[in-house]
């Protein structure tokens, strides 16, 4: 039985595939578009995931999507309603959209069915868990109605037994002071986590005056702190006098009183997440917990709340936000349908196409660019890296499958010298030119994480954070607080990745590279092999590794440099967004 | 805020009553009546007023002490910026007379700008050294709307104008498709219900098209008698006998109508084109009538074909008016057509000039052939609308002439028609382009009109008339055979560097920047260079090396290009939403296959008809019929063997020839009349099939 998941038209939109019940493959629709959480209908993701899995339109069986239209339309009829909205800023209202859409758009017309937004993520998470039986957690801005859930899961299946109803939504209290901050809603979150570990929890006290918390894992949001609204800020201007803090503009300096909101914002999440945790705990006392949406991103307050328990083992799949909501909603309709369930732990996010590099070196060679083949030589090949690596190189490192989620695994990579303190600052500056307080990670051997981090569990999809071990220097991936956000890498799931890994380690000692997304700023993670050569170009990169080849920063044509800048200058600005866009 | 829960339940009751489509469009309806129920603030785009920001277009209105000029803004985004004319700085006027020029692409002189514009000869045309001195400002912007356009008159007066130059029309009516707001599209909606396609047509341009024109109008007589502005109108004229709409791809045939007209409209047009290449000009202008009584004069194709017939029969009036149906014919229709001015507009701004002694320049007159002043001159374009060198300069001319009678006391309007030919010679020498400077721009246009989908030979007189100018322009066309035939992006070629070299090639092949031409569509491009510079030994018919593809291809291949075209994955040419499979909308879908040797091979068709027509599809290579299916209303795989010997080195056409469409007329109004309800766009055309997937499987990779 073949079922295809989709998540579109809010934002990460993306599609994923599923063959007897089987994750073969999945994608986010941005990779292809160059849009960044492009939200429109997965057309190329769905062309690319039928493709990797084999099959044509014809053998889909079973189309789901990813939240209930009705549901949501509840929900927007009551939002419009309640803030006296200004129906002209209002988008359409209709229910019927996304599955009219979506067979008209991807020729679909088989069965379709919805799956509510929080049992995507919760399958999401359950069934790539592995997990026999497991409680369920998930946490986002809000899904339909639904911005919180509690359920179990097992061999018949997930069950939610308990919601928190928007406006109430830990999403969106962090998204407010996200916004307070002068970042980006539904896309900046991450700054604040990184930005939090450089204050103090100063605001703590009245940000917490602003959350009632209840029985029942039940929380409720103060009006003076977060505005649900069709348009305008997602916080009360009320909030700065409630807190005694100035709202940053996008782009301002961020002072000492925005580090510690950011500081105490993160400690309240991890305060409720943790009472909520409790609460499940108490309902479902399960060992497992599964956990996903998009509050699962924040993976400091998630290594905290683990080591804290109650639950011992935890799984969080490597895209848990809206854009893994494809895959759980495939997994979940696939087991409802054909009641068959595998039990198998997802340990590979690299579920995307595999482009290859012969487009590539058709290029490099018809333009006279000097290039490497180590065909038949990784040996060789992880040997020339490694020498790079160790003379201070940042390199893009393209191999294979791409990544499913946020995060670059390994496939889609820009990799560099951990040991080197001023590598941080010279990324962070020249190659993808964003703000000086954001740390890079390390991916390590997994053999060796426990050695070099205070990392009790493999963290293959880079959702923990452990400190460093004393006397380990590594101040390209190292936090302010001392803290890495890490990525194990396991020989039999990334063979050539953790060749590299070992290589480098026999040279230095130290088998852990710095692993940060290949892309620049504003836009998605690199897709085919062209991609990945522009952004080399543009992004200044010392050397490029597509496959076997390798190609060096100098034998770059000037001109290739400067079209490529010009053509940049020609792409529309990033739009700043404070506003509130749950609406849709 | 109040306690959710019983609201909750309230809403989700709501939710099920309005959940449905009727329940959509209930909302909608509730949603715009409220919006529009209420007093709205009214911006300058629905009546220009001069209390705005002091900003003109991209340029604020500063103070220099001898009037009022601009200064190009900063912070302007750079893909925002370079839709303007690139014109920075302008000083006051102090006692020349200043000329606005406002317009769109045609007035930026696309395809020769920067090299070459508009303004530019007209500042030669007027710079007389007689008369009084004059300020030129180009204030044309690329893809200007008619409500920018509106903007802009608006704001004029602060900026003290003693002459607006609008040189505009040719983006009006598709501005009209843009915010069809409820109340419309119910009118449209009632109007296709009751009458068809042509109905709603002629509601659109009616309702709301003319409305908008008619207050342009008002705003530019407005801005004459309170400002004392002369205002000269240039009236837009379109490449009637140079513009095909009979490209194999991305054009528009004939919008849906019933089942056996439809076969009879497609019959005639075979027979037509039969009589068109055999040159029997009376047979082919009556299957062209037959043609437009079936469709109703929705198509484009009959009357392009008649005016063909009756210029090669010399009754060249009659010809025009044809021509000029096929051009008007797809205008209100909702769907994607380049810009082109319409007859009722041309003639609208020719009654107001009149009614209100607004001084005109009608470019029907003005770029006119002079053996057959009845239609324009194919010469003076570049496509269907942008002006070649000559263009300009004739246009200008008449602009300057009737800037400086305007001085004088303000003339008749000329004749607009025409038959009235040209006033006579401007005051200045025409200006020459340099052979080269002609032959870069026509190199362009062939790439232009190559990628506008028109036919080979359109795009072949472009470069004919390229290498005519400058024979040394070979070169250039070798470097674009290059470019177009080796894989990878645009900005990653090295013959990027020599074919952007001069500033307006610039502007074309660096937009290009991240295309990825050998997966593109441009194979009619590559036919022609490689017929008149084949000695690149790259070109795809005759070259040794097509297209990058391996001496043999060692696996399978995709031939559609719905990842890779410009226009969007799946694009139709309506405004329905990109799809991940293509969809045929003509008779016949053409894709084409690139391969060094001949060779023999599986095609296999992933294919689909929604009403699964017991009439099978035929497939064919390079004009052999290499197998023929039943195409149903699932998706179905196909494969056929292609023998070596149909194939050949470079490139190869395969055809599918579909049954009957497979959305039958009355389910098709009915469903675009529900669309429209929605607030989405109408269909309109046929649907004749479906591709998922056509791949070319080499048999040595099948067998290995």
């Amino acid at each position: 039985m073949n079922v295809v998941g989709v998540s579109a038209f809010y934002h990460d939109s993306a599609c994923a595939v599923v063959v007897d019940g089987r994750l073969v493959a999945a994608a986010q629709e941005e990779r292809f578009t160059r849009r960044r959480h492009d939200r429109d209908a997965p057309l190329y993701a769905y062309r690319s995931c039928l493709e990797l899995a084999g099959i044509g339109p014809a053998d889909v069986d079973l189309l789901a999507y990813y939240e209930n239209p009705r549901r949501k339309l509840s929900r927007q009829l009551w939002l419009a309603l309640a803030d006296d909205a200004d129906p002209g800023r209002m988008p359409r209202l209709d229910a019927t959209q996304p599955e009219r859409e979506l067979r008209e758009r991807l020729g679909f017309d088989g069965p379709f069915v919805t799956v509510d937004h929080h049992e995507a993520h919760a399958a999401n998470a359950f069934y790539c868990s592995g997990f026999e039986e497991a409680a369920l957690f998930t946490a986002d801005a809000v899904g339909e109605w639904t911005t919180t859930s509690y359920g179990v899961g097992d061999g018949d299946g997930i069950q939610i037994t308990g919601e928190v109803p928007f406006p109430h939504s830990l999403g969106l209290l962090y998204s407010a002071v996200t916004a307070f901050l002068g970042f980006s809603v539904n896309g900046d979150e991450y700054k604040v986590m990184g930005l939090a570990a450089y204050g103090r929890p100063r605001y703590y006290d009245r940000l917490a005056e602003l959350v009632t918390t209840g029985p029942d894992g039940q929380f409720r949001l103060d009006a003076g702190l977060v505005l649900p609204r069709l348009g305008g800020p997602l916080y009360p201007d009320s909030l700065a006098a409630r807190l005694g803090v100035t709202p940053r503009l996008p782009g301002g300096e961020i002072a000492e009183t925005h580090r510690d909101l950011a500081s105490s914002v993160q400690l309240l999440l991890e305060d409720l997440l943790g009472q909520a945790l409790e609460y499940l705990h108490s309902a479902h006392p399960s060992e497992n917990l599964c956990y996903a949406g998009g509050v699962a991103l924040n993976c400091v307050a998630n290594s905290r709340l683990r080591r804290r328990g109650p639950f011992r083992h935890w799984f969080v799949p490597p895209a848990p936000g809206d854009a893994g909501s494809a895959v759980g909603a495939a997994l979940l309709a696939h087991h409802r349908a054909d009641g068959d369930r595998h039990v198998r732990r997802l340990a590979d996010a690299r579920l995307g196409a595999a482009p290859g590099r012969g487009a590539l070196t058709a290029v490099l060679t018809e333009a006279d660019v000097a290039y490497e083949d180590y065909t038949g030589r990784e040996s060789d090949l992880l040997e020339r890296v490694t020498d790079l690596l160790v003379q201070g190189a940042v390199l893009g490192w393209h191999q294979g499958r791409m990544e499913f989620g946020p995060r670059a695994l390994g496939g889609r990579s820009i990799l560099a010298d951990p040991r080197d303190p001023a590598m941080r600052d010279r990324i962070n500056q020249r190659v993808k030119k964003r703000e000086e307080f954001r740390p890079f990670a390390p991916a390590v051997v997994a053999e060796r994480a426990a050695d070099l981090f205070e990392l009790d569990v493999d963290s293959p999809f880079m959702l923990e954070t452990a400190a460093v071990r004393p006397g380990v220097t590594l101040p390209a991936v190292s936090h302010v607080d001392g803290s890495a956000r890490i990525q194990t890498v396991a020989r039999d799931v990334a063979p050539r990745f953790h060749a590299l890994l070992t290589c480098f380690g026999r040279r230095t000692g130290m088998p852990v590279l710095l692993n940060t997304s290949f892309n620049v700023a504003g836009e998605p993670i690199v897709n085919d092999a062209l991609d990945a050569l522009s952004c080399f170009v543009r992004a200044g990169l010392d050397a490029l590794v597509v496959d076997d080849i390798l190609v060096l920063r100098a034998a770059v044509p000037p001109a290739w440099r400067d079209h490529l800048s010009r053509a940049a200058d020609r792409h529309a600005p990033r739009v700043h967004n404070d506003s509130y866009s749950f609406f849709l | 805020m109040p306690e959710p829960a019983d609201h909750i339940r309230a809403a989700d009751r709501l939710a099920d009553l309005l959940g449905d489509a009727r329940g959509a469009e209930t909302v909608r309806m509730l949603q715009w009546l409220r919006a529009t129920s209420q007093p709205a603030p009214v911006t300058s785009a629905d009546r220009p007023t001069p209390s705005g920001p002091a900003r003109i277009g991209v340029w604020d209105v500063v103070d220099t002490g001898s009037g009022p000029g601009l200064r190009r803004t900063d912070g302007v985004p750079t893909a925002e910026a370079s839709t303007w004319s690139t014109v920075r700085d302008v000083l006051g006027k102090g006692a020349a007379r200043r000329v606005v020029l406002l317009g769109e692409s045609a007035a930026r002189g696309y395809l020769l700008d920067p090299v070459y514009n508009p303004a530019t000869s007209l500042t030669r045309h007027l710079d007389t050294g007689n008369g009084p001195d004059y300020q030129c400002v180009d204030l044309a912007r690329t893809s200007l709307s008619l409500g920018q356009l509106r903007q802009m008159v608006g704001d004029l007066a602060r900026l003290a104008p003693d002459v607006v130059v609008v040189f505009a029309g040719n983006n009006w009516s598709i501005s009209a498709y843009e915010g069809i707001h409820p109340g419309r599209s119910a009118l449209l909606a009632g109007a296709l219900r009751a009458g068809g396609y042509r109905a709603m047509r002629n509601t659109l341009l009616d309702e709301v098209l003319l409305p908008q024109v008619d207050a342009l109008l008002d705003d530019l007589r407005r801005l004459r008698d309170e400002a004392g502005v002369q205002v000269v109108l240039v009236v837009p004229e379109f490449n009637l006998c140079g513009w095909s709409p009979l490209g194999p791809v991305d054009a528009v045939d004939v919008p849906m109508m019933p089942e056996k007209a439809l076969s009879r409209w497609y019959t005639a047009r075979r027979k037509a084109l039969s009589a068109l290449t055999e040159g029997r000009w009376h047979d082919l202008a009556d299957l062209a009538g037959e043609m437009t009584g079936l469709d109703g004069g929705l198509s484009p194709v009959p009357g392009h074909l008649l005016g063909t017939a009756l210029t090669a029969l010399g009754r060249h009036a009659a010809a025009r008016d044809a021509f000029e149906q096929s051009r008007d014919s797809v205008c209100g229709l909702m769907v994607k057509y380049l810009p082109r001015t319409p007859r009722l507009v041309q003639d609208r701004l020719v009654a107001f000039a009149r009614a209100h002694r607004l001084d005109i320049v009608d470019l029907r007159a003005e770029l006119c052939r002079d053996d057959a002043p009845e239609l324009p001159d194919p010469d003076h374009f570049l496509d269907y609308c942008h002006l070649s060198h000559s263009g300009v300069d004739r246009a200008m001319s008449a602009v300057a002439r009737r800037i400086t009678d305007g001085e004088a006391g303000a003339p008749e309007p000329t004749e607009p028609r025409a038959t009235a030919g040209r006033t006579g010679p401007g005051p200045a020498e025409p200006a020459t382009a340099g052979g080269r400077e002609q032959a870069v721009s026509l190199v362009l246009a062939a790439t232009y009109n190559a990628f506008c989908g028109q036919p080979s030979a359109v795009v072949r007189r472009y470069l004919d008339r390229a290498l005519a100018a400058h024979p040394p322009i070979r070169a250039m066309l070798a470097a674009l055979d290059r470019l177009l035939a080796r894989p990878g992006p645009v900005w990653a070629s090295p013959q990027l560097g020599p074919l952007a070299a001069d500033p307006n090639a610039a502007l074309m092949f660096e937009r290009l920047s991240d295309y990825r031409p050998h997966e593109s569509r441009l194979w009619t491009l590559r036919d022609c260079l490689a017929d008149v510079a084949g000695d690149s030994g790259s070109g795809p018919s005759g070259g040794a090396r097509p297209d990058g593809a391996p001496a043999r291809p060692a696996s399978a291949f995709e031939l559609l290009d719905i990842t890779s075209t410009i226009l969007g994955v799946g694009a139709v040419r309506n405004y329905t939403p990109p799809r991940s499979y293509l969809q045929a909308n003509l008779r016949e879908t053409e894709v084409r296959l690139a391969l060094a040797t001949p060779v023999d091979g599986v095609l296999r068709v992933t294919h689909r008809h929604r009403a699964g027509s017991p009439d099978p599809v035929r497939l064919t290579v390079n004009g052999t019929t290499v197998g023929e299916f039943t195409a149903g209303p699932d998706w179905r795989v196909t494969d056929l063997r292609v023998p070596a010997a149909v194939t050949r080195g470079g490139a190869n056409t395969i055809r599918l020839s579909w049954p009957g469409p497979a959305v039958d007329n009355a389910t098709r109004i009915r469903e675009d009349a529900a669309a429209l309800g929605r607030g989405e766009p109408p269909y309109v055309l046929p649907l004749f099939g479906e591709l998922h997937s056509l791949t070319f499987h080499p048999v040595a990779a099948e067998e290995g």
